[in-house]
């Protein structure tokens, strides 16, 4: 069985250069949803979903909603606020 | 930069000398310090120690968010609303709105909120979920009601002349009506608006709504709605949710202050309705009780038929039930139950209500009513 989360958490901030990160309980069976708005959209709409959908599959967990609203993150910003707030919706302790 | 350091500061209780110095700050912004206390504000100060921006959290809702002029593009805006997101969050809050201005929209646009009406004295936004989507989504699986034919179609025995058939242009357009109740507790009053629309119309959707807000407490008034209906097979009951009448789209309902503010959410209000609730059910008819006593609902009665008739749907004022030459009312009611008159309450409500009311369910809510004085709700 792969994991799924109960409850919503979230991760990152609105600050210029970051993301927030919010990551809820999906409909069982619906398997992972990514919903991305950014600043960037038009320029870098494809990397940033291949850079979460490439974090959650790392994670394993699946029924999952992930809002990200991205304010301009670099790679590397991204992938660790998506793993912070699964982490954080599976009750694990912040670590990353 | 041309703007210097500011710092935030997030206080969830403050002396009265920092609510002067704010109330201060939103009034050169034209903005009042809300009537209802919120759970936390944020100050920003600038290095002199001048409030420059300001925003409050009061359950998942944010209000009175200021950013001085000259602060305006620093990123302090975002800042602001930053921590209130993040202090939400801490509380377990990942649905959020915010009440503002129709100037202000854009700016929450740009952090990612989503406008869900505008009006021109106000603006309501949304982050977060579940939200609007998921909420018509969830109302539109929503039992529906055994639809009648309505009056004049009921076919008696075959027996006499068959009635003149009706000419086709002056066919009428079934009424499909909604009808929004608090029903603090169900009265007969109640009972006489919903029959009203249940014997006019073809079906009846009645939202109860769901801020817990009130004596009674949102599973009681639900259930007691149910069951003083339950006889009338083309009404269907419906927890109202987060966009009618609740903590984000007319907090002032709760708070009983009639004036400019309320009637800003009044029309808001009557806006969500009009534009994303009744086209889920294709209400096409409110039906609101006559309120010639509480200066509140009577305020949202003129905004509702100033806003619902641009969405297509007419406002149908239903004259008040008259008990012993007074309106039945639910403070009326409460009022009766507070004074330990149980004959007069059972002259207002129905059997269903009376029957609640009897029963050890009750106790704690008639004590609260009897310790509650002349509390609104």
């Amino acid at each position: 069985m792969r994991p799924t989360i109960l409850r919503p958490a979230q991760a990152g901030s609105l600050e210029s250069s970051d993301c927030l990160v919010t990551v809820s309980p999906g409909e069982p069976g619906s398997g992972v949803k990514v919903n991305i708005q950014s600043i960037v959209m038009n320029q870098f709409g494809d990397e940033i979903r291949a850079t979460v959908e490439k974090a959650v599959a790392e994670t394993n967990v699946t029924d999952i909603l992930i809002d990200v609203n991205d304010r301009g993150a670099v790679d590397f910003v991204l992938r660790a606020r998506v793993l912070t707030a699964i982490d954080r919706a599976l009750g694990k302790e912040e670590g990353r | 930069m041309a703007w210097g350091e500011w710092s935030l500061k997030r206080l969830s209780v403050w002396t009265p000398g920092e609510e002067a110095a704010i109330r201060s700050f939103l009034s050169s912004g034209g903005l009042g310090f809300d009537a209802q206390k919120p759970d936390l504000l944020v100050i920003a100060c600038n290095a002199r120690g001048d409030i420059i921006g300001t925003g409050a959290l009061a359950g998942n809702v944010l209000k009175q968010i200021l950013v001085s002029d000259e602060y305006r593009g620093s990123g302090l805006f975002s800042d602001i609303v930053g921590a209130l997101m993040e202090e939400a969050a801490g509380r377990g809050l990942f649905h959020l709105f915010v009440f503002t201005k129709p100037q202000a929209v854009h700016l929450f646009k740009g952090l990612g909120f989503n406008l869900i009406v505008e009006t021109e004295l106000a603006a309501l936004l949304e982050y977060g979920r579940p939200n609007l989507e998921d909420y018509l989504q969830r109302l539109g699986q929503e039992r529906r009601p055994i639809p009648e034919p309505g009056p004049g179609h009921k076919q008696g025995s075959s027996a006499g002349p068959a009635p003149e058939p009706e000419p086709v242009s002056k066919a009428k357009i079934p009424k499909v009506a909604g009808i929004v109740v608090n029903c603090n507790p169900f009265t007969l009053g109640h009972r006489y608006l919903i029959e009203t629309a249940s014997l006019e119309s073809s079906e009846v959707h009645i939202f109860v709504v769901t801020e817990d807000r009130s004596l009674f407490p949102t599973k009681v008034r639900l259930h007691l709605v149910k069951e003083g209906t339950k006889d009338l097979e083309n009404v269907v009951v419906h927890e109202a949710g987060p966009y009618i009448i609740s903590a984000a789209t007319f907090p002032n309902y709760f708070l009983r202050c009639p004036g400019e503010a309320t009637r800003a959410q009044a029309e808001l209000d009557a806006t969500v309705f009009g534009k994303h609730i009744a086209p889920v059910f294709g209400i096409n008819t409110r039906f609101v009780g006559e309120e010639p006593l509480d200066a509140t609902t009577s305020q949202y009665n003129e905004a509702l038929s100033r806003v619902l008739p641009r969405y297509g749907i007419s406002v149908r004022i239903v004259p008040r039930l008259t008990k012993d030459g007074a309106p039945v009312s639910a403070s009326s009611v409460r009022k009766a139950i507070q004074k330990g008159d149980w004959e007069h309450v059972s002259r207002l409500v129905p059997k269903t209500t009376l029957d609640f009311l009897k029963s050890s369910d009750a106790e704690g809510i008639i004590e609260r009513i009897r310790a509650s004085g002349s509390r609104p709700h």
